[in-house]
């Protein structure tokens, strides 16, 4: 009897752990699971039920429509000292993010502080510049969270975020559809920030497809499926006529080669053999400068941030940029939080300047790498 | 105009220069003589020969003292000195062999006077090793009609010493070039092009010795500069007695009608060497603004310098061929087989674009 009881001890045990194991493994796929996460998150009550909701609604659009996470967060106390810090904390460890690099974007208002940060991550961290997240966060709190203007100011946000968002994807369709995407930016990123570019185009087609019969369908449809488009200069019929006529070249030089030689009757054009090789040519140089003519042309030199501690991705600006010539070329600065995640980001104040062309790297306080701004207002 | 055949001291055979051991060998009885030996034996001989024996008879009663004649087409006519038969030569003939006895027949009147030449260079390379040299010529050359290279096509060989006229001189040339420099730079507001203006002034002076012009018009110039050089180092005096066995002619274009050939050679050496002393890697632009050549202490010579004559007959053409009796350099043109031709196109074509289209695939793809 008793080993029978140390048997049914034993088998629970394993039963047990085996359920801890299972359990271990399925929390993060819970975690990641974006759809029970709250998009907004209003613990300093700064909006109505209503804004909330409207924000909410605005913030479903991006998500379906763009594939990334959008984060609204407001807060009286926050937990870390730097609110960089505090937004990359919030994003890593709530599990917000969408598909396998968990793209996503928050933005955290510390009430307490008078302080705004955006955190990006995954692919997101590509799609919005430095100058982006500094414009985004400080519109709206120099704008709006400076007047009390929180729904207003969120709003205007979400709207800037999308045209960003859009304006960015097309430009990298554009750029991959040209080849002409210069990228000096970690290899990694860059080809996720790619792909992620294709699957929403893909997801996006799909969705207009399947628009007609059943939306609601399009809308739920996540995560998004990685479909691997051919490239067309890879096709492999296309380098037979450059081997043609390269080929026909070569042809053409060597049969001219053979050809020449079948006729060697030619008169001589000098007289070098006949040199007398004891005395060598003696010949005696002179230099005169006669004459020197310096013209100079004045240029317009674009301002360019050469920092070479960070990764950056360069593109050409949106024309909606392209207006502000200090920012016709910016780039997207990257760090680790402390939970050894990728972010970009920026943060400020709503009262203090920051700098708009570059964006600080940090990590969060679980090792996640995080972009991000911050302000007081 | 008298004509002259050496003969063998031993049996009266007419003797040859041997290119092998540079004497006059005897073929019947294989006997060797050096150059010297039988001028000096030749001149004793003559000269008991001149005197002779004192019979009184009726001049006019001996021999036709015009020993050549001329005929209506312009070639003249010479009596061979071992079998009396008549040989035709042209103008410029030197030394030929008799069509009846085959014996060699060398007119000194011709190498006398104005027209002895200072130089010869012996043959060094007998028929068959210029036969051999022509061979190896033909030899790697993918279009030549199969037909023509194995076939014995060749249907005349000849030795012949050729007329050269050896210019040496000391030259002197001076260069002025104009040349421009550009520097550009930029600082944060403009960006500067700085153009330098130079005047490159070039002197030098070069010796040249024995610059050959070939002074023959029946002989192509093409060909003869081709197989040059000639090592004039190894060149003797001219003596009738090299002659023997091969043709030669004399010159019939003058030193003054040549000398501008010579100084057109002279003078793009001495202006490549002036040329090439101007770095033009350090300027972005040379042009030469002037220049002049200036040649002192020039010397003439007039040379005898040995060529072997091919003759092939291919479809209905006669193709030349000339080869250095010296150093055995061949050079004429060949025919071209167009079947060949059209074959090695298509496989060069195919091969080299298949090979460049898996390159392509291999490294691009």
């Amino acid at each position: 009897m008793m080993e029978e009881g140390q048997k049914m001890k034993r088998i629970r045990f394993f039963a047990a752990a085996l359920v801890c194991l299972f359990m271990v493994n399925i929390m993060p796929v819970t975690a990641s699971d974006e759809v029970n996460l709250p998009k907004v998150v209003d613990n300093a009550e700064l909006l109505t039920e209503e804004e909330e909701a409207e924000l909410t609604g605005l913030i479903n659009t991006i998500v379906t429509e763009y594939e990334t996470d959008v984060v609204l967060v407001t807060e009286n106390q926050r937990q870390e000292t730097d609110i960089q810090a505090e937004a990359d904390m919030l994003f890593d460890s709530n599990g917000y993010g969408i598909g396998e690099e968990k793209d996503g974007v928050l933005f955290l208002v510390d009430m307490g502080a008078g302080e705004w940060s955006i955190s990006t991550h995954g692919n997101t961290i590509n799609l919005l510049t430095d100058y982006d997240i500094n414009s985004l966060g400080e519109t709206a709190a120099r704008g709006y969270f400076s007047n009390g203007k929180f729904g207003a100011g969120f709003k205007n946000y979400l709207e800037s975020l999308a045209t960003k968002i859009e304006s960015r994807k097309d430009y990298l369709a554009q750029s991959q559809s040209e080849g002409e995407e210069s990228t000096d930016a970690y290899a990694g990123n860059n080809q996720s920030a790619d792909n992620q570019t294709e699957s929403s185009q893909t997801a996006g087609n799909q969705t207009e497809d399947s628009a007609p019969s059943d939306n609601s369908e399009a809308v739920n449809k996540t995560p998004p499926v990685r479909v691997e488009t051919p490239k067309e200069p890879k096709s492999p019929v296309k380098y037979i006529i450059p081997a043609l006529i390269l080929g026909l070249i070569i042809s053409a030089v060597y049969m001219a080669v053979i050809w020449l030689k079948m006729k060697t009757a030619y008169k001589q054009e000098n007289a070098d053999v006949y040199k007398c090789k004891d005395t060598s040519a003696r010949i005696r140089k002179n230099e005169v400068l006669l004459t020197s003519d310096l013209r100079k042309v004045p240029i317009i030199q674009e301002s360019r941030d050469t920092q070479e501690n960070y990764s950056t991705t360069r593109y050409q600006e949106s024309s909606k940029h392209q207006k502000q010539s200090k920012y016709k070329e910016s780039r997207t600065t990257v760090h680790t939080s402390r939970s050894g995640e990728k972010h970009g980001g920026a943060s400020g104040s709503f009262t203090q300047e920051k700098p708009k062309e570059s964006t600080t790297v940090h990590t969060s306080r679980n090792g996640e790498k995080h972009g991000g701004g911050s302000g007081k207002f | 105009m008298s004509t002259k055949g050496y003969k063998c001291p031993c049996c009266g055979g007419n003797l040859v220069f041997s290119s092998d051991t540079q004497k006059l060998e005897c073929p019947s009885c294989g006997n060797k003589v050096s150059v010297n030996a039988i001028r000096q034996y030749a001149e004793i001989v003559e000269s008991t020969d001149g005197r002779g024996d004192t019979y009184e008879w009726e001049e006019g009663s001996s021999e036709n003292p015009i020993q050549w004649k001329v005929k209506e087409d312009g070639t003249k006519v010479y009596t061979c000195p071992s079998c009396g038969g008549e040989v035709e030569a042209d103008e410029t003939t030197v030394s030929t062999t008799c069509p009846y006895c085959d014996s060699p027949v060398i007119l000194p009147e011709q190498v006398s006077g104005e027209f002895k030449p200072d130089l010869i260079i012996p043959f060094m390379l007998d028929e068959g090793a210029a036969k051999e040299a022509y061979k190896k010529f033909c030899k790697g050359k993918k279009l030549l009609p199969k037909a023509f290279q194995f076939e014995n096509r060749i249907k005349e060989v000849k030795g012949v010493y050729v007329p050269f006229w050896l210019f040496s001189c000391q030259a002197e040339g001076t260069m002025v070039f104009d040349a421009q420099k550009t520097k550009k730079w930029k600082d944060s507001s403009y960006e500067y092009t700085r153009d330098d203006y130079y005047l490159l002034y070039r002197e030098g002076e070069m010796s040249f010795e024995h610059v050959p012009v070939d002074g023959s018009t029946e002989m192509d110039d093409a060909y003869m500069e081709s197989i040059e050089p000639f090592d004039i180092g190894k060149a003797e005096q001219f003596q009738e007695g090299y002659l023997s066995g091969f043709e030669a002619m004399k010159f019939d274009l003058s030193k003054e009608e040549c000398r501008g050939r010579a100084e057109e050679r002279i003078k793009k050496t001495l202006e490549d060497a002036l040329m090439k002393s101007v770095k033009r890697h350090q300027y972005t632009d040379v042009t030469v603004k002037s220049r002049s050549i200036s040649c002192t202490k020039g010397r003439i010579k007039y040379a005898l310098l040995p060529v072997w004559l091919l003759n092939l007959k291919y479809k209905d053409r006669i193709y030349h061929f000339a080869v250095n009796g010296q150093t055995g350099k061949v050079t004429g043109e060949l025919p071209v087989d167009k079947g060949m031709f059209c074959k090695y196109a298509l496989s060069v074509f195919a091969g080299s674009s298949l090979l460049i289209y898996i390159i392509m695939i291999l490294f691009l793809l």
